[in-house]
């Protein structure tokens, strides 16, 4: 006995619009990306860019699993790569540890910034978060021995620099965060965190201190973006502040909305193709976001439940059209 | 005689303001173990502000809740109840619409502290126990309610009746001691009222829970022992359900005669 409500219906009508369109905007997609992709080393850079902030758009996904949205997301990357830069160029830490010890740093901020924030839920808590990503970043920017406006230069590069094996060891790293946070949301403190997001009422009812779960989910998320941050800004070999402003949260957020938010590997697929759109259309100059935003338009109409409902949806058609055939 | 059993839940003068509202006036009443009570009262007669006093989603102006005679949880905090073993459901019952019928039963099992965060996360051994142990009871509730049949629709997608039911069954899985029904009956047809009567009866004569209700609808009086009524945040009853029947001021208050200024 299996009802479909009135709302999956109408999601299925239209991606089924958006199937018609599909090989149009794929095969556009590729005349602009493919020549830029051809011979060039800067494709590594670019990819590895995207998987760090994959990891964070992963960690997005935690936070709202308890019905949260938050913008600080890229505020705690910045914090742990600058974190991260300052423990290896002042206290010569080895870069594993800086790594490790800056995203824990994050996270604790995060924790110790939630504790008076997550009292707010919905839109209240996602505009202080708002603030937090503003502000955070502007004290580091404001202190010259965290280097000011021009960040942290000459941090010494992970793995000498070689982008080859900096590729590798980004695409093993975005695999274990992705897997423990497959962990995270596949048990109970991952139900625990969808069912605060259904109703926080019942979820107190029931025995479950809804603000830890909250901060729980908060402390882990910003813990995988420090994790990306510090490992990004190892690669990098430099940390300008002004790079973890409101831009990389809102592109975070693009990538986790238009991915899709209802999906666990909605992000990643998300950052795959946003990020490859967006750097791949550099060609057209300034007007490169404009493509990322016809994206994001098309998905936001068409496909509500993002780029990871495609199989979905196609299997809901098929089911669809066999019942009709039975019928 | 009334003094065999000891009380569950009993309130000390309990007072609620709204500014200068008063939606309850110093109300003393208990719940003794055991029981099945009833908590009558018209609309607006603060039936579900005791609710939400009882169980820390507001709090008294003034006035104490003693919880088995000896813990007092006027200040507590909504999930620290709940952990005390107080299960409630809700008037406009709020389910987990996007989870099945077996998953939202299965949710408030989980979220009734078993295993620490750290033993979830690695699928320790005793994760694992746990986990069987939840199915287990999951599948008990299920039985007991009769909804095995139903145990994979989402709960959006139920009826009404059920709807309601599911809510008695996830409040049953929290495994209270006092289980506290918040209009259990509203907005059901003659034939569900007669299901869910039947089966709250049944929880407590089976499983032995005590159990609160708070109801407009005069039908509970089949199956409680003992009833409250209250009008305007005052008590104006206290007794066995058969003596309410007869009692001149509640039939004033609910059949007219009353005036409302």
């Amino acid at each position: 006995m299996k009802y479909k409500g009135v709302k999956e219906m109408m999601t299925q009508k239209k991606s089924n619009r958006f199937l018609k369109l599909l090989p149009y905007l794929i095969a556009l997609a590729v005349v602009i990306i493919v020549p830029n992709m051809i011979g060039k080393m800067f494709w590594f850079t670019v990819f590895i860019t995207i998987l760090a902030k994959m990891i964070a758009a992963s960690g997005l996904r935690i936070v709202s699993l308890a019905g949260d949205m938050s913008f600080a997301m890229g505020c705690f990357m910045g914090l742990g790569a600058y974190g991260a830069a300052i423990m290896v160029t002042k206290w010569q830490f080895p870069a594993w540890a800086a790594i490790i010890l800056a995203a824990v740093f994050a996270a604790i901020i995060a924790v110790l910034t939630g504790i008076p924030f997550a009292r707010l839920r919905s839109i209240y808590y996602c505009m202080t978060t708002m603030f937090l990503g503003v502000f955070l970043i502007y004290v580091f920017q404001s202190f010259s021995w965290s280097g000011g406006n021009t960040g942290i230069k000459q941090i010494p590069k992970l793995f000498g620099g070689d982008v080859r094996t900096n590729l590798w060891f980004f695409i093993a790293l975005a695999v274990v965060c992705i897997a423990l946070m497959y962990r995270f949301e596949h048990c109970r403190i991952g139900n625990t965190l969808k069912a605060i997001s259904q109703s926080h009422e019942v979820a107190a009812s029931m025995g479950v201190n809804e603000r830890f779960y909250r901060l729980l989910a908060i402390g882990v998320a910003a813990f995988f973006c420090g994790i990306a941050g510090a490992s990004f800004a190892l690669f990098n070999g430099s940390v300008v502040g002004s790079t973890y402003g409101m831009t990389l949260d809102l592109w975070i957020i693009m990538f986790f909305m238009v991915g899709g938010k209802d999906d666990f590997f909605g992000p990643i697929v998300g950052s795959l193709i946003l990020g490859v759109v967006n750097e791949g259309s550099r060609s057209l100059g300034s007007y490169a976001p404009y493509l990322a935003c016809v994206v994001l338009l098309l998905v936001a109409y068409l496909l509500p439940g993002g780029l990871a409902s495609i199989p979905r949806t196609i299997k809901g058609l098929i089911d669809n059209a066999k019942s009709k055939k039975e019928a | 005689m009334e003094f065999q059993h000891k009380t569950l839940l009993k309130t000390e003068g309990l007072t609620k303001r709204f500014g200068g509202l008063v939606v309850m006036d110093k109300l003393d009443m208990s719940v003794k173990e055991g029981e099945i009570h009833g908590l009558l009262g018209p609309n607006g007669a603060g039936k579900s502000t005791f609710f939400n006093l009882v169980t820390g989603v507001l709090k008294p102006t003034s006035g104490k809740i003693i919880y088995d005679d000896v813990m007092d949880i006027t200040n507590a905090k909504p999930h620290q109840v709940a952990r005390m073993g107080i299960g409630r459901t809700f008037q406009l019952n709020p389910l987990f619409g996007d989870f099945t019928v077996e998953e939202n039963i299965m949710a408030a099992q989980y979220l009734h502290p078993h295993s620490t965060i750290p033993q979830v996360f690695l699928n320790t051994k005793k994760y694992r126990d746990n986990e069987k142990e939840a199915a287990k009871a999951t599948k008990d509730i299920l039985e007991f309610l009769n909804m095995t049949s139903i145990k994979d629709v989402k709960a959006k997608a139920l009826p009404h009746g059920y709807q309601k039911l599911l809510g008695v069954a996830r409040a049953l899985a929290v495994k209270p001691k006092l289980l506290m029904l918040d209009e259990p009956l509203g907005g059901m047809n003659p034939e569900e009222i007669h299901f869910t009567l039947k089966a709250i009866d049944k929880m407590n004569k089976e499983i032995g829970i005590s159990i609160l209700i708070v109801e407009h609808n005069m039908q509970v009086l089949d199956i409680c022992d003992n009833v409250t009524v209250i009008a305007f945040g005052k008590k104006i009853f206290d007794g066995t359900s058969d003596e309410v029947r007869d009692d001149a001021e509640v039939n004033r208050v609910y059949f007219g005669g009353v005036e409302y200024e």
